[in-house]
């Protein structure tokens, strides 16, 4: 069989992810120094990197058992997968952000709303029973309302510093962020023991 | 619209030769597995009327299904499922039948998924419903053939988990959960995402919340059965464990207790379903196999009230399962070309007849010339060549 098989989300969670399993006890050196291989080992473990939304695709299809990914990408890809631990760490939130001193929800005009996170956006929305216009950006967000181009975004935030550097501030928060364990649903139950021990190794490690 | 004249539409495929005969080779294994036990063959439409899926205990999202309309307006969809038409069989054409039925069936599915996710929109099931007999002997019937089913793929493992609808059910009433809330748990507890949970649970004190907060960690061997025991004080939910302790017991009798566990927090999204639910995995397939449940509440919204139990699997995932040796083999070469030159065409045609009902594999050669047509034998395996004239008269030899 197969070694088990983890997804780590590249950048902002990779760092904490590694120690992480420093902490546990695992041998990570191949995985300070990948060099352009793209499967590590790790352990009896195999470790791959990738993006965020490439780590559900993975562990969706069962391609990778366990992948570590933020609670953001969860969010906007929906959940075809078993989402067991909060790691803790990656922490910031989801928020409906616009320009200073303008009251979002005033009058009836049509509103726009800018986002990386067209389905989060859609779905704050829904539960509001507010019909908005969505416009999906990819990269600074904060641009749309500055240009005019949308009267608010949905977007996540650390520590609120590039809102308020632009003119932004929060209108209301939306959902909490932070690293999350998933597991594809049949490598949870085809090789539970495997799986199990793993989790608490890293739930363990996590409260250290 | 030519723009789309080349390609299928996303979550569709076309399944060329030995794909096809793998799919065979699935069919006919489950096609015995499941008349060996006295099943009987049913086939709905692919079409049926939008309200047979719109209903209180299975709502399907708009965004799932696939929705036409017919030439009155009313409005049609894909079948996503096939348990409802047979539940609108059942109350119809069969409404005189006596009950128990036994009805299998091969048939698509069609439901929207994420685009560019990878998952198929068009997926191929095979299943059965037992109709009309409750309790402990139908069920163990049900999870007996569902273990075959995934055996009959030959896999090298594979594992069925069993749950229990009525104990999220009953634990979500006597918490008094309203429907909003009651879907936020539901999802939390079947994606055993701990966090949100202990966070939807947060206003809620009392012996529900605690249990419905331990029922994602509850999944595994007869051992989270005790451990219910401990913690399940409403009493639905403890007559749910009670059914789901006896099946254990009949399962270890039947030699099955290795290939089914249990999952406690196994809640299934079709809410229809009343009784025990369960799922199949085998290994190399990151995808829900099978999937089944009791559902003793859903023949009555069709006007026949009457226990049920069935499951489905998805046939696409055992197929690609098979090894190899199990699919069909490609069919051999013809025995024996034959070739009508211009003018004795029907002659030679006649002369195919004549050899193809003696029981010689014979193909009829296409080709204009006599040297075409040698070619193409030698290039197709193929051993011995006829000329037919346009009396009938066959000069026969080897290529």
């Amino acid at each position: 069989m197969r070694p088990i098989r983890i997804a780590l989300t590249k950048g902002r969670l990779e760092k904490r992810s590694v120690e992480l399993f420093e902490a546990i006890g695992f041998d990570c050196a191949q995985l300070q120094n990948k060099g352009r291989r793209l499967i590590l080992p790790m352990e009896e473990y195999e470790v791959v990197l990738a993006k965020a939304n490439d780590v559900i695709t993975y562990v969706e299809h069962g391609a990778c058992d366990l992948g570590i990914v933020g609670k953001d990408t969860i969010a906007e890809m929906g959940s075809g997968f078993y989402e067991m631990l909060d790691l803790g760490f990656g922490k910031c939130r989801f928020a409906l952000a616009g320009p200073k001193n303008v009251d979002f929800y005033a009058g009836y005009h049509e509103r726009v709303v800018a986002s990386k996170y067209p389905q989060v956006a859609r779905q704050f929305f829904e539960q509001k029973g507010m019909d908005i216009k969505i416009i999906k950006i990819e990269g600074s967000v904060e641009l749309a309302p500055l240009l005019g181009l949308a009267h608010a975004i949905v977007d996540i935030v650390e520590t609120g510093s590039t809102l308020r550097e632009n003119g932004l501030e929060i209108i209301e928060e939306i959902l909490p962020i932070s690293a999350r364990v998933i597991v594809n649903m049949a490598s949870m139950k085809l090789r539970r023991e495997e799986i199990e021990r793993l989790l608490a190794d890293m739930s363990v490690a996590v409260q250290v | 619209m030519r723009r789309y004249a080349k390609i299928t539409p996303e979550g569709t495929t076309d399944y060329l030769f030995e794909e096809c005969a793998a799919r065979e080779t699935a069919l006919a294994a489950l096609t015995r597995l499941f008349e060996s036990w006295g099943y009987r063959r049913i086939a709905t439409p692919h079409l049926e009327f939008y309200d047979v899926f719109h209903r209180m205990s299975a709502d399907w999202l708009a965004e799932q299904l696939y929705c036409v309309t017919d030439s009155s307006g009313r409005l049609l969809v894909l079948r996503p499922d096939s348990t409802l038409p047979i539940a609108r069989v059942i109350s119809t054409r069969l409404q005189d039948a006596a009950l128990p039925l036994r009805l299998y069936y091969h048939q698509s599915v069609f439901r929207r998924s994420r685009r560019y996710a990878g998952l198929s929109d068009e997926g191929l099931q095979s299943g059965v419903e037992l109709l009309g007999a409750g309790g402990l002997r139908a069920d163990l019937e049900i999870l007996r053939c569902a273990v075959d089913a995934l055996r009959a793929c030959e896999a090298p493992r594979f594992r069925i988990e069993l749950g229990h609808a009525a104990i999220f059910r009953s634990l979500a009433d006597s918490l008094g959960a309203p429907d909003e809330l009651r879907d936020a748990l539901a999802q939390a507890i079947e994606t055993k995402n701990l966090p949100a949970l202990t966070q939807l649970l947060v206003p809620c004190s009392g012996s529900a919340a605690e249990s419905l907060r331990q029922l994602p960690r509850l999944f595994g061997g007869a051992e989270v059965l005790d451990q219910a025991r401990e913690l399940f004080w409403d009493p639905a939910a403890r007559e749910a464990l009670d059914h789901l302790t006896e099946l254990r017991k009949s399962l270890r009798i039947l030699g099955l207790q290795d290939c089914v566990d249990f999952d406690l927090g196994l809640v299934h999204g079709r809410q229809y379903y009343t009784g025990m639910v369960f799922r199949g995995y085998i290994e190399g397939s990151g995808v829900t196999v099978l999937s089944g449940g009791r559902y003793d509440a859903l023949l009555q919204e069709f006007g026949r009230p009457a226990a049920a139990v069935g499951f489905a699997v998805e046939v696409d995932p055992l197929a690609k399962a098979l090894p190899e040796t199990g699919a069909a083999p490609q069919p051999p070469a013809a025995a024996l070309l034959v070739f009508g030159p211009a003018g004795s065409e029907a002659a030679a045609l006649r002369y195919l007849e004549d050899k193809r009902a003696a029981g010689v594999r014979c193909e009829f050669a296409m080709a204009e010339t006599l040297a075409e047509v040698r070619d193409y034998a030698r290039q197709h395996g193929i051993a011995r060549l006829a000329v037919v004239s346009g009396s009938g008269a066959a000069e026969e030899s080897a290529v």
